[in-house]
């Protein structure tokens, strides 16, 4: 058993009784139906939770790949990954494919 | 005044702080969570129904009877099937709940709060009696009806703080450590809020001081 301070205020008799009566209410009938059929339509809840679970590890890779990339990129001068995928607009996908098919 | 299933202690693998004393593993519930781990729903009902009156003790305490108390101790019961797997069998499960419970229960009074202002709290002394849809029979049984209406809606009216350890300590029946330990925060901060929601209360309910001998 806890041991009580010594200087805790009480409520007088009444109110404790009021109180302590407040504390027995319930929720209403079929509580637990309810509670399972929140279960049963959960997925929603296991995306978002799933989604927030995986986001940091997909930005992450993100960010490594881009910095592969960079890195790719500087060691091939010019002409490298990142530029050439950088340039991939519709005006140089052509020129982009030629280059890569070395035509 | 306590709850005679009251639970003796308040720590879990879930929570941070140390539990206060030893308790004895519950055969029958680590069966339940078992079951309801391996997908059997009735199990998990039948916990739900096992720890429902703590649970509705506190969320109801805190936010007034209604649709949204009945929301919130629903989540808190979807938050114990998402956590049944790192729960420890020798924990207590209903004193995790009513820690879930509270900590939604603010969350919810947070939202309101910054949702609609002050005038909502001020305005929403009813706390849910059209919801509740009493039926009342005789005069001594409006008279009580009536005066738990008031305890109920001056409750209600104490800051979201002092409420909370109001809940726990006066309505729940834990020890101060305990509530302290549910809340978080020291022993002697819990003597102060429950003596300031004392005074209040003993301003808006007078009558309660002296009365005796009430059903």
């Amino acid at each position: 058993m806890t041991r009580e301070p010594r200087n805790e205020e009480h409520p007088p008799p009444a109110l404790a009784r009021e109180l302590a009566r407040l504390g027995r209410e319930d929720f209403a009938p079929g509580f637990e139906r309810r509670v399972l059929a929140r279960l049963a339509t959960r997925p929603p809840a296991d995306w978002t939770a799933t989604l927030a679970t995986l986001f940091p590890r997909v930005a992450w890779a993100a960010v490594a790949a881009i910095v592969a990339l960079a890195l790719w990129n500087i060691g091939s001068g010019e002409g490298g990954t990142l530029e050439r995928l950088l340039r991939l607009t519709p005006l140089t996908v052509e020129a982009s494919i030629d280059h890569w098919a070395g035509l | 005044m306590a709850k005679a299933n009251r639970p003796t202690r308040s720590d879990t693998s879930l929570v941070t702080t140390e539990p206060s004393a030893p308790q004895q593993p519950d055969p029958v519930e680590g069966g339940l969570i078992a079951a309801s781990l391996a997908g059997d729903d009735q199990a998990f009902a039948r916990l739900v129904a096992r720890h429902r009156g703590k649970v509705a003790a506190t969320v109801i305490g805190m936010l007034g009877p209604g649709p949204e108390a009945d929301d919130v101790g629903q989540e808190v019961f979807l938050q114990l099937h998402r956590s049944l797997a790192g729960f420890r069998a020798e924990a207590s499960l209903g004193t995790w709940l009513t820690r879930i419970a509270i900590n939604r229960s603010l969350d919810e009074l947070r939202r309101r709060q910054r949702r609609f202002g002050r005038w909502l709290r001020l305005g929403s002394d009813s706390s849910g009696e059209d919801w509740a849809e009493l039926q009342v029979d005789g005069e001594a049984e409006m008279e009580r009806r009536d005066r738990q209406a008031r305890v109920r809606a001056a409750v209600q009216r104490l800051k979201p703080d002092w409420r909370a350890v109001v809940v726990l300590r006066w309505l729940q029946g834990y020890s101060t450590l305990q509530t302290a330990e549910l809340l978080g925060i020291p022993k002697g901060t819990v003597l102060s809020r429950l003596s300031r929601a004392l005074d209040k209360l003993r301003g808006e309910l007078g009558e309660l001081q002296e009365e005796e001998g009430s059903p």
